[in-house]
């Protein structure tokens, strides 16, 4: 949101019923900019000069003249009906029980300096949130398919995500977009990923590995996503905004909306930087159901270079309504390569490697298509010919010095290859060694 | 460190004053006994607007009642039901001026107005605050001054306004929008007030 962007949209502040999800980020804009916030005091008080003292109002006795001749219309098209149909009274009370709405309008917005209404609507949602059997969450999200959850690309299209969760002893999960899948079955968590280039990738774990699906894990979680929330606003000093406000149908409505700042260390590098919610300056705006404080909504605004952009919206939420349980069962295509972590396996060790080194070790395993040296950097599994086919034989053209960046436990290693297609690749490998051996792991990049 | 906290509420006292009707036309008599009910105030205080008299700003909104009555089958498919029972009295307005002598707000005064005296002297402070919140928005272009009468003078929504005056709702905002920057340099005070 920029000054231009508050001044055109101003309008919608002082509109009778603003949708208060909207406004929030015109409301934020306003905090944080004096001369906005002086050209919505100074628009706002010419209404109150334009407000009449008196009116004109009607008769007392108007709306008895208006339904006297409304009967008298009744008789007229009483006495038509009866010549044509003899069933008018059972049209009529058909008619009759149709439901009216009316919305109750004028919200006014006002600010004002509470104790902590933000944190009471926070801990009302949790505790509704502790009573749920089920919730199945619809999304959008902008990434990329079948890569990590995390990963958000604010240039990128929306990809469609979807989460469940059953609650009970044994809570059980599942998430998934295009060519990614997590499901964790009460007792242990599978994930399916189908990258461009060879079949289906497995990997298994014990208990629930809520990690692979990064920061959408709270979001079947609303209880502990709220008391997250809770913390990261007190940790961070974020800006927390409740807004109250009536729906079209005229329920009540609590928008909370947070304004958090990047977290991570960006001193080395700013390469994770807006590629995640968590490492991005963002706005997460929650809408709650006032009466029952059930999450209804979300939305998520990363701030780049381009201005605030919708990253991440929830389409629907669902409460409580009967989950298919093969939803939620451990199932994997029978060709899918199953990848083993290296407390698993006896792989050649590596640990003793710098990042650097663990790099041009991987990179020197592909250009000699080693492919048992290889799987000592990506557990048992190994590459299937088409991923051969694809890194075999390749060409080194530089290894350039690791970097960390952001919140990521492993290190960024730059690289420039030649594949044996003639195409030159130029990235970030993403390794990690933050595993009991110490080994290090590819993680991505490549 | 506590975060910096904003709560944001609405006014739930001025509630009533901003009903909108939403969902099908009224059908059924009780149906339309609360559509009166609705709209029955907001109508006449609009009527009288356009026609400076009450007497005849209740005709014509009686008259737009039992129509709206009358045609409800052909009605049925109305969405917009607040905007439409709007633009017929709007049009009813219309009608009505053109079949005698314009009586502006101008020209009003207590010889003019027929009725008792409660409604004489309603009418009187009524004309009175109108001409007052003429004299500004005289000085804008019609369109802006008519948006700005039905979010103001009306309590409308602008997205009601849009469907009343016929145009769209980028539409409606942006003449909101200019109007209200005319008028912070007409209205004296607002600035200070601010």
């Amino acid at each position: 949101m920029n000054c231009r962007s508050f001044r055109k949209r101003l309008t919608e502040l002082l509109d009778i019923n603003p949708d208060s999800m909207s406004v929030a980020d015109l409301i934020l804009h306003a905090e944080d900019c004096p001369e906005c916030a002086r050209e919505l005091a100074e628009s706002r008080a010419v209404l109150p000069v334009l407000n009449p003292s008196h009116k004109a109002y009607a008769s007392s006795n108007l709306k008895e003249r208006i339904m006297n001749k409304v009967t008298d219309l009744e008789s007229v098209e009483d006495t038509r009906r009866s010549k044509r149909t003899p069933n008018r009274l059972m049209r009529f009370a058909l008619a009759a029980v149709l439901a009216l709405v009316v919305i109750i309008g004028g919200s006014r917005f006002t600010l004002r300096n509470g104790s902590s209404p933000a944190f009471e609507a926070l801990a009302q949602a949790a505790e509704a949130a502790s009573n749920l059997r089920t919730i199945h969450i619809k999304a959008n999200m902008r990434t990329i398919e079948g890569d990590n959850f995390d990963l958000i690309m604010p240039d990128e299209g929306f990809v469609p995500v979807e989460m469940w969760k059953v609650s009970g002893d044994q809570p059980k999960w599942r998430v998934e977009k295009p060519n990614r899948l997590v499901v964790m079955d009460g007792r242990s968590t599978i994930m399916l990923m189908k990258p461009g280039i060879g079949g289906t990738t497995g990997y298994r774990f014990q208990g629930s590995a809520a990690g692979l699906v990064g920061w959408l894990v709270p979001l079947l979680d609303v209880e502990s996503l709220l008391t997250k929330e809770q913390q990261t606003a007190r940790d961070q000093g974020s800006k927390v905004l409740v807004v109250e406000s009536k729906d079209s149908t005229g329920r009540l409505k609590a928008t909370l909306t947070i304004k958090a700042k990047a977290q991570g260390d960006f001193s080395q590098s700013d390469y994770l930087k807006n590629t995640s919610v968590i490492c991005s300056d963002n706005t997460r705006i929650y809408v709650f159901d006032a009466a029952t404080h059930r999450l209804e909504g979300m939305k998520v605004y990363m701030r780049t270079g381009k201005g605030d952009v919708l990253v991440f919206e929830i389409a629907d939420v669902e409460y409580d309504m009967p989950v298919d349980s093969a939803l939620l069962e451990l199932n994997a295509p029978e060709d899918t390569s199953w990848v083993k972590g290296p407390d698993e396996i006896n792989a050649p060790d590596n640990s003793w490697m710098t990042p650097k080194q663990a790099a041009e070790a991987m990179f020197r395993a592909m250009a000699n298509e080693d492919w048992g040296a290889l799987s000592a950097f990506l557990g048992s599994r190994a590459y299937d010919p088409r991923e051969q086919k694809y890194a075999g034989g390749l060409k080194i053209i530089h290894i350039g010095e690791p970097f960390k960046s952001g919140l990521y436990p492993g290190w960024f290693v730059p690289y420039e290859v030649r594949l044996k297609s003639g195409e030159i690749r130029k990235h970030n490998l993403a390794i990690r060694n933050d595993n009991p051996k110490g080994q290090w792991m590819k993680d991505g990049g490549f | 460190m506590m975060p910096e906290e904003i709560a944001i509420s609405v006014n739930t006292e001025s509630r009533p004053a901003n009903a909108i009707w939403v969902g099908r036309w009224p059908h059924t008599r009780e149906e339309f006994e609360r559509f009166i009910e609705v709209f029955l105030d907001r109508l006449v205080w609009y009527a009288f607007r356009r026609l400076g008299n009450l007497e005849e700003a209740e005709d014509v909104v009686q008259d737009a009642f039992v129509k709206a009555f009358a045609d409800r089958e052909k009605l049925r498919r109305v969405r917009q039901v607040g905007p439409y029972i709007y633009r017929m009295v709007a049009n009813a307005c219309a009608e009505h001026r053109g079949r005698r002598k314009t009586l502006s707000l101008d020209e009003l005064g207590p010889e003019d107005i027929p009725g008792n005296e409660g409604k004489v002297s309603q009418q009187i402070a009524a004309a009175d605050e109108l001409q007052r919140i003429e004299q500004y928005l005289r000085r804008l272009p019609g369109r802006q001054a008519e948006v700005i009468r039905l979010r103001v003078l009306d309590g409308l929504s602008l997205s009601d306004i849009a469907e009343i005056v016929g145009c769209s709702l980028a539409t409606a905002k942006s003449r909101f929008r200019y109007g209200l920057q005319k008028l912070r340099r007409i209205v004296p005070h607002a600035k200070e007030e601010s």
